[in-house]
């Protein structure tokens, strides 16, 4: 699978062509920058939880402690789950070789973990909880029941979304991937394979 | 109403809309799940949208099952593993046919009929308990073990790539019962769930 193919012109196509041509480093920065937010607000509300002994309603993070509402919609949460898939989507166009892999794992990851957070809206929005639950549940949760999930989830889909653009800023690229985007610095062509 | 969910967050909601529109996905999901595989081997055995269809919408009416299900007689981290591996055969049902596949999906290929095997069985255990339960026995949980545990089979039709004519009757043969148990088992589940 290759890098971007040619160019395009208006539209949908023209504006996923440029963000992953000669915008793709601002819009991964872009974006790179939200979800390492994301994360860090859930790390930050771990700490508050373990660490200061907080209850777990009262522990909202950093912008969740100024806005709760922030916290407390699921409707929200589940906005982001989709905001971060497409942006997963979008921009995996201007990866190739190992980065575009290590970028889909973290896509499809990301795409579970958006099923899962769909599930808890269903489930909070019909009163019907999975498995006749007390709560809303989600399908990890049966195999794993901690309540830091949500972390679990976030990092695992971090980490590898990291490790490809590591490797697409070294300049990871399969032979005969069109010299798509200006991430890379220097550039070197390197195997598919390696 | 504020739920605190096991998922970190404090769901909030002013009302909720029930649960008989989810029954109106799962009929229809059923329908759709269970027609592809009945009519695959008609059609085209390798069409990949027909396969990937039934697929996803025996994958998504399992999790909606799930939801509406009291529970299940299976432990809840066997159900969660089965719905995982279930996932699994979802997303390997996307490849083509006759294109390089990445090694999992090739291990998925594998296996997948002899899962389909295991589920119809398991299916025609949990219906069959069901069906020999004492009058007035809950057998809600029974029934929902085999339409779930039906469905995941429906599912892992979808990777299924059967060269011989052996094969092609194992596959094809046990979609097509299970195809039938699925829909007597979501029509009886849906009628006991009509109000009174």
């Amino acid at each position: 699978m290759t890098a971007v193919d040619g160019a395009r012109t208006g539209g949908w196509a023209g504006l996923r062509h440029t963000l992953n041509t000669r915008h793709h480093k601002t819009a991964l920065t872009l974006f790179g920058l939200i979800v390492v937010a994301h994360w860090a607000e859930h790390l930050v509300q771990a700490f508050q939880i373990y660490a200061l002994g907080w209850p777990r309603p009262a522990a909202g993070g950093v912008l969740g402690l100024a806005f709760p509402w922030l916290v407390t919609s699921e409707w929200l949460h589940y906005a982001y789950a989709i905001v971060m898939l497409v942006g997963l989507v979008v921009l995996r166009h201007g990866f190739s070789g190992r980065a575009r892999r290590w970028w889909d794992a973290a896509m499809w990851i990301q795409f579970w973990h958006h099923i899962e957070h769909l599930l808890l809206l269903l489930q909070a929005l019909t009163g019907s909880y999975l498995l006749g639950a007390a709560v809303p549940t989600s399908v990890a949760q049966l195999i794993f029941p901690r309540v830091e999930l949500h972390l679990f989830y976030n990092t695992i889909v971090t980490l590898p979304m990291i490790v490809a653009m590591v490797l697409h800023r070294r300049g990871h690229h399969a032979p005969g991937a069109p010299d798509a985007c200006t991430c890379a610095a220097p550039r070197r062509l390197v195997d598919a394979g390696s | 109403m504020a739920v605190l969910a096991q998922h970190d967050h404090v769901i909030t909601f002013a009302t909720t809309t029930g649960s008989d529109w989810l029954w109106v996905v799962v009929l229809g999901g059923v329908l759709v799940a269970a027609t592809g595989v009945v009519l695959r081997p008609v059609v085209a055995d390798t069409l990949r949208p027909a396969r990937l269809l039934a697929s996803v919408a025996a994958m998504v009416v399992a999790l909606l099952a799930l939801l509406l299900a009291p529970g299940l007689v299976l432990p809840p981290r066997v159900t969660g593993l089965v719905v995982v591996a279930t996932g699994a055969a979802v997303a390997a049902a996307r490849h083509l046919v006759d294109a390089p596949v990445p090694p999992w999906v090739r291990g998925v290929r594998a296996v997948a009929p002899a899962v389909v095997v295991t589920a119809l069985v398991a299916t025609a255990a949990a219906l069959l308990a069901a069906w020999l339960s004492p009058p007035g026995a809950d057998v809600g949980p029974l029934l929902f073990t085999g339409l779930v545990l039906g469905l995941a089979g429906l599912a892992w039709t979808g990777p299924c790539v059967p060269r011989s004519r052996p094969a092609s009757v194992v596959v094809h043969g046990g979609g097509w019962l299970l195809a039938q148990a699925v829909s007597g088992a979501t029509a009886v589940t849906a009628i006991a769930a009509l109000p009174g």
